[in-house]
């Protein structure tokens, strides 16, 4: 058996040595344009396995039992990006890249899906806490790499703009009963949208106009950090890299928008119920009047249902100099290729800190991310790519399919995600993208 | 490409999935699952609802008090009777208690206050009167401007003659007659028109320039021979004008100034000739009055004491000492005798003077020859004067001419007399004569006084020579012609705005050591029914008749007030009140039974409930009560009267109808429970006076004397009490009454008279009763026997009108489509409707020990369908499935069951009650699929 084994990588190897340089030649391209459109959503809780059957049934007991602590979670990340690269042999790399990163959260706390599923107590009070926040940015990248001695360093300036951070303060819905059995429903949502450019109600409804203001002042906002990777080849079968991106000039942002909407339900069961009665008593006015001499007193003053709203939700600009960067990245990487071209194993192990040095501590936070992936590949014209791994803080479990013949390289690939590892094998997220390469 | 993509994704997929064990399936159906552990908690109503109003027995009582009243009956023709809440301190479950007090006989003894109230106040108060005159300030100042015609003349002198030349030449001005004359004239306004001479050949063509000295002022054109330049905001000097023809010349000209062009200023201005003046002034002085309303009192005629015209020329102060003169002479018409004023001799006395409506006073300054005295002229020499200038009022600028005024002024500080005519009459007192108040007629045989008769008030600040005078005579009062009295002058003290009244003590007699004043009250000679007063008031100078007023010495501009208020004394030493021949009788009904307690409970809930209960006692008390005197020496006649006194005869309480007749027709088998008498022989019995209770009252209005505890102290008291709880529930119709037949016994005394002082009355108020009376005094305890189960309608109590054919508890008119609700339904395992009471209007005593007051709800209504579910009163839980609810219409039976034993009605009747809900689900799946076929089944 052992002799089977070790003639049989024997032939592989051989194989693939035989092929090298004509994977080679498939693998690098030294002019190359390249769209790149990644997009996943996710949530933390419903899985494409529950909807994905022929009965959907949405367990209200279970959704609750399963959610995380935290609640409901949802995010969608997209990041389309243009890229034109001069990779001549020997290390040697130029490149430019453009591109728009939106990321967006909101969560729902569980205290919703606990009163759905365990019910309320009389006298308690109730109240969902809804969070948020969006980010958009905006950046241009210079790569630059060369090799030293058997090092291989690539240089990542790039220049960056947030468009918008918007981000919820104190949001939520909050149910109380009070005296005479009065319920109280209070619905607050206080968003602070921070923008380049003053945001109003008349913004939303000329988008056009908006986007051209934003781009305008793409200029002023910029900011600044740089990117860097040492990739050190210590065999011809293992290569390890580590990678940085720190934050040199922080994007700025000038003003800030609050949407402030703030609205109260007072209203009491009793009192619904006896103003349907006397809506429905109306036609009969002869029997209410009977009715309304014999009608004892009642000596308890009922509440009615009271109503307040603000008219206006957005307030008035106020000019503020908020500053955010993109997040800090440090990764450890590792590509391991036993058989040449045919298999290649790779991993990454990183850490990232969201909003490094913001004003506010809380708006900074760590996590980590990771890559466990390996390559099939046919001289590198067909390859099938499957790797696990966490990034921008999603779980995501890929499977991508890469047809390169030189000239014309189309990668497309598919993930299950989530924002929650137990969750994201049951799809509770998709994630897609698609890689569009010419050059020769 | 795109096949191959296509192929490449699904792989993808199939890999993924595959690796996850997981087949995926094209979702046909969803459903919700609902949790089987959720309860959720819902308060529904806290709710108090007072129920007194269905035990309330005060309502009936009072509305047979009222129809009495207005039927005209008098107070003293029939008992009366008064209900109160009772709450002694006595009373261990705070039962609601009822006291019904009826007074069979009452002596009133505060007989003082039955003379004050009535008729005899009324019409004294009447004798009053008042009456305002105000005298109008009679002070005239007329000003008028005098109208000079100076402009005129002004531009009669800017006259300029010549011939056309075509080069400047310096022009004269004809002033005419010597001593005319100006250095420069300022226009505002006015055009210079310039022609040929009359006699002159040829036309004169082209242009004329105005020039001062070398400057240009105007320049006008020769249009059909007439050039016309504008004077707006020209100075002309007398030296330096000169005149440019621009074509003509050798033309003889004239050049003469519109005469309205209007001068705005002169410098060094000599008129040769006067400048006359003329004034035609008329003041009326007759019509003088302080308020033009035809309700207001007028001035019909005056004659002035101390008065004075002045007259006066104004110069402007622009004018003044400026090369302006003045004479003048002013007729004056209108007084006795005509006078000339003039500027040396300004002023005239108009002492004496008389006007009356209509008079005027006439100034006349004339030029005319055949009129007395010499006119009025002004000389201007050398004289510098603006004729116009600005004024500003409201912040309006407006220019006005400046022109001398004359001014008359007349000016009144006294009048001697005035007669005013007056809109309505004096309205002087007339004879009044009043009867004596029925009760004092009934039982006063005499009346002592302290003091009697009637006081005056008086505010008069007419002037002295108008004196007021009151004469005044009564039988009653004893006063025989007293008067006149002439009533006081009060003006007002010099710092004080008001004057202080006066009171007059003339027309009051009082009792001293010589002399008693004593009224006897009868139909005898010498003895009174009524109490008569004749006035007579004189007011000098008033003229009834004519409603005229002549007064004298009069202030203009001051108000003169007569105001006279009368009110009566009746000051009492003692009285004398027979107490002979005091006999009442009759029958009462007071309208009380089962029926009227529970009358608007059973109107509301049903007539099983009076069926079922039965009073457990209803205790009546006879209460014969004299006021309490102290114990002393001068009281000692009184007591003894008061402790001699009793009541006698025959009380007796049946079943009866609202007319008192008994409702067993049949004399002999009427019930009778006798109060007073012996009910075996029917004799009368004898009742004494038991002093010493007061009914005292809290501030609810509720008695609070344990009337029971203080009449048993009374030895007698066994013989005054029944209970009348067997005969009230012995028949279901009618009425408890009560007939009586009783009379006031003074066996032993020698006079039937008792003689009240004052001062004992005084005494008696603090006592609390000022009246000898006999009174029933029931109690009326809300508690009850109940004979049998009594069951309650407690939707009907608390206003829940259940008796409609098409009553749904949820308000539901029609059978509504439950097809989508109940897919809802299914997910809910049962309702718990939970229910808290704190309070309810029952005290429940039953005779089992198994038997308590509960709800007994049936969700069918008592149909059958369902059980009937028996709850706790005071708080339990109802667990009813959703299609229990669902069901239309929903008209559950909630009844209240009161248990056979004892009912109490507590003070508070409220029923408190707090409703909670709890549902709870079911754990069950809903299928939106199955929702969606419903609601478009439900929509076809």
């Amino acid at each position: 058996m052992k002799r089977l084994v070790v003639i049989l990588a024997s032939f592989i190897l051989l194989i693939s040595s035989s092929f090298a340089g004509a994977a080679d030649f498939f693998d690098h391209r030294i002019f190359e344009i390249k769209l790149n459109v990644p997009a996943n959503v996710s949530n933390n809780t419903i899985t494409l396995a529950d909807i994905l059957q022929e009965q959907v049934i949405i367990d209200l007991k279970e959704l609750y039992n399963e959610m995380p602590k935290k609640g409901f979670d949802a995010t969608i990340d997209i990041l389309p990006s243009a890229a034109i690269t001069l990779d001549f042999k020997k290390g040697l790399h130029f490149g430019v890249s453009a591109g728009v990163d939106v990321f967006a959260n909101t969560g729902i706390s569980k205290d919703l899906f606990r009163f759905i599923a365990k019910g309320n107590q009389l006298n308690e009070e109730f109240k969902v806490s809804v969070n948020g926040y969006a980010d958009v940015f905006a950046f241009a990248q210079v790569d630059v790499g060369f090799n030293l001695k058997k090092f291989n360093i690539l240089v990542q300036p790039a220049l960056f703009s947030s468009l918008a951070h918007a981000v919820t303060t104190d949001s939520y819905v909050m149910a109380s009963c009070g005296e005479n059995n009065a319920y109280n429903l209070v619905m607050k949502g206080n968003m602070d949208i921070y923008s380049s450019i003053p945001i109003n109600e008349d913004s939303f409804g000329d988008s056009n106009t908006m986007v051209n203001n934003l781009m305008n002042n793409l200029g002023r906002t910029m900011g600044f950090d740089l990117g860097g990777k040492v990739s050190y080849k210590l065999t011809d079968f293992l290569t390890l890299s580590g990678s940085v991106r720190i934050p040199m000039v922080p994007s700025h942002l000038n003003t800030k928008t609050s949407l402030n909407y703030d609205q109260q339900f007072s209203f009491s069961l009793d009192s619904l119920m006896n103003k349907k009665k006397e809506g429905s008593g109306e036609g009969d006015s002869e029997g209410s009047e009977g009715q309304s001499e014999e009608t004892p007193e009642e000596t308890t003053s009922e509440p009615e249902v009271t109503e307040t709203q603000k008219t206006s939700l957005f307030t008035d600009p106020v000019s503020v100099q908020y500053y955010i960067n993109r997040p800090m990245k440090f990764a450890v990487s590792a590509e391991f290729r036993p058989f040449s071209w045919l298999m290649t194993y790779y991993g990454t192990l990183g850490v990232g800190i969201k909003h490094p040095f913001a004003k506010s501590r809380e708006e900074s936070y760590f996590y980590f991310d990771y890559l466990i992936g390996t390559k099939l590949s046919l001289i590198n014209i067909i390859s099938l790519y499957l790797s696990t791994e966490r990034t921008d803080e999603i779980f995501k479990h890929k499977a991508t399919l890469a047809l390169n013949f030189r000239l014309v390289e189309i990668d497309a690939g598919i993930a299950l995600e989530s924002e929650n590892l137990k969750t994201s094998f049951k799809g509770s997220g998709l994630g897609a993208f698609v890689t569009a390469c010419i050059g020769f | 490409m795109k096949k191959f993509l296509c192929i490449e994704v699904l792989f993808i997929i199939a890999v993924l999935f595959s690796g996850c064990g997981f087949h995926p399936a094209k979702p046909e159906r969803f459903g919700i699952k609902t949790s089987d552990e959720a309860v959720y908690n819902l308060a529904i109503s806290d709710k108090s609802y007072e129920l007194g109003q269905f035990f309330s027995i005060d309502k009936f009582l009072k509305d047979d008090d009222n129809e009495e009243s207005e039927s005209g009956q008098s107070e003293d023709e029939k008992p009366k009777y008064e209900i109160f809440e009772y709450d002694p301190e006595r009373n261990d479950n705070k039962i609601q208690q009822y006291l019904l007090k009826m007074d069979l006989q009452k002596i009133p003894l505060d007989l003082g206050e039955s003379l004050e109230g009535t008729e005899i106040t009324t019409n004294i108060d009447n004798m009053g009167f008042s009456k305002e005159m105000e005298i109008p300030v009679v002070n005239k100042t007329e000003e008028k401007e005098v109208d000079l015609n100076v402009n005129k003349k002004i531009n009669a002198f800017v006259t300029i003659s010549g011939t056309t030349q075509a080069q400047k030449q310096n022009i004269q001005f004809n002033f005419g007659s010597s001593g005319n004359g100006f250095d420069s004239i300022s226009y505002e306004s006015g055009t210079m028109r310039i022609t040929k001479m009359p006699e002159a050949v040829g036309t004169i063509t082209g242009d004329v320039i105005l020039y001062q000295g070398d400057v240009p002022l105007k320049r006008a054109s020769f249009v059909d021979g007439v050039a016309s330049l504008s004077l707006e905001e020209v100075t002309i000097e007398e030296r330096g004008v000169v005149l440019e023809f621009t074509e003509s010349s050798g033309i003889d000209f004239l050049a003469i100034v519109d005469e309205d062009s209007v001068v705005k200023s002169a410098r060094n201005l000599s008129v040769g000739e006067n400048i006359p003046i003329t004034l035609h002034q008329e003041i009326a002085v007759g019509n003088v009055s302080s308020n033009t309303s035809e309700n207001s009192d007028k001035v019909e005629s005056y004659t002035i004491g101390n008065g004075n015209l002045t007259v006066a020329f104004n110069l402007p102060e622009e004018w003044k000492n400026n090369g302006v003169t003045y004479e003048y002479t002013m007729n004056l018409y209108g007084l006795r005798e005509d006078k000339i004023l003039s500027e040396t001799n300004t002023d005239c006395s108009l002492d004496d003077s008389e006007f009356s409506e209509g008079s005027k006073l006439t100034a006349i300054i004339s030029d005319d020859p055949d009129v007395e005295g010499d006119g009025g002229y002004i000389k201007l020499t050398n004289a510098n004067l603006d004729f116009r200038k600005e004024v500003t009022v409201d912040g309006e600028t407006t220019i006005k001419s400046i022109t001398p005024t004359i001014t008359v002024d007349v000016e009144v500080s006294n009048i001697k007399s005035a007669t005013i005519k007056l809109h309505n009459k004096i309205e002087l007192p007339e004879t009044q004569n009043s009867s004596l108040p029925q009760n004092v007629l009934d039982n006063v045989k005499s009346i002592l006084w302290d003091k009697y008769g009637f006081s005056i008030s008086c505010i008069n600040t007419l002037p002295r020579g108008n004196p007021i005078t009151i004469e005044c005579t009564s039988d009653f009062f004893n006063l025989e012609e007293i008067g006149p009295v002439t009533l006081p002058n009060t003006y007002p003290a010099e710092d004080v705005a008001e004057p202080v009244a006066v009171e007059l003590s003339n027309f009051i007699n009082e009792t001293t050591s010589e002399t008693e004043y004593r009224t006897f009250i009868g139909e005898e000679p010498g003895q009174f029914t009524s109490v008569d007063v004749t006035p007579i008031v004189h007011i000098n100078g008033y003229d009834e008749e004519n409603r005229t007023i002549t007064m004298e010495d009069l202030t203009p501009g001051q108000t003169y007030t007569i105001d006279i208020k009368v009110t009566p004394v009746l000051d009492w030493q003692s009285m004398e009140i027979s107490t002979k021949d005091r006999h009442e009788d009759g029958k009462m009904s007071t309208g009380l039974n089962l029926s009227s307690i529970f009358g608007s409970l059973e109107e509301t809930v049903g007539e099983d409930v009076a069926d079922n209960l039965k009073f457990s006692r209803i205790p009546i008390y006879l209460f014969a009560e004299a006021p309490k005197l102290q114990n002393d020496t001068t009281n000692q006649k009184v007591q003894e009267f008061f402790d001699s006194v009793t009541f006698n005869g025959v009380i007796k309480a049946y079943i009866g109808n609202d007319d008192g007749s008994p409702v067993e027709p049949d004399e002999t088998k009427v019930e009778y429970e006798y109060l007073l008498g012996n009910k075996e022989t029917g004799e009368s019995g004898d009742l004494n006076f038991t002093p010493g209770l007061y009914l005292i009252k809290n501030e609810k209005n509720a008695v609070t004397t344990d009337i029971e505890t203080e009449l048993h102290k009374d030895q007698n008291a066994d013989q005054q009490y029944a209970d009348l709880a067997t005969l009230l529930n012995s028949m279901e119709d009618g009425s408890l009454c009560v007939s009586y037949d009783i009379s006031l016994k003074t066996d032993g005394l020698e006079d039937d008279t008792i003689c009240i002082t004052n001062e004992q009355l005084e005494q008696m108020k603090q006592s609390g009763s000022t009246s000898i009376s006999l009174s029933a005094l029931c109690l009326i305890p809300l508690e009850f026997k109940v004979t049998d189960d009594i069951h309650m309608n407690l939707l009907k109590l608390i206003g829940t009108n259940t008796d409609s054919e098409d009553f749904d508890l949820l308000g539901r008119k029609e059978e509504p489509d439950n097809s989508q609700i109940s897919e809802f339904a299914k997910a809910i395992r049962d309702v718990s409707i939970i229910y808290e009471s704190s309070k309810v209007p029952f005290i429940v005593v039953p005779d089992g020990l198994e038997d308590e007051m509960s709800l007994c709800i049936d969700m069918d209504g008592n149909r059958g369908e369902s059980e009937e579910t028996r709850m706790d009163i005071s708080g339990d839980t109802l667990v009813v499935r959703p299609e229990e609810v669902l069901k239309y219409p929903l008209c559950p039976s909630i009844e209240l069951l009161i248990p056979q034993g004892k009912l109490l009605i507590p003070q508070e009747s409220i029923f408190d009650a707090k409703i909670y809900i709890k549902i709870a689900t079911s754990g069950e799946i809903i299928w939106l699929s199955n929702l969606k076929n419903k609601k478009e089944g439900g929509n076809e």
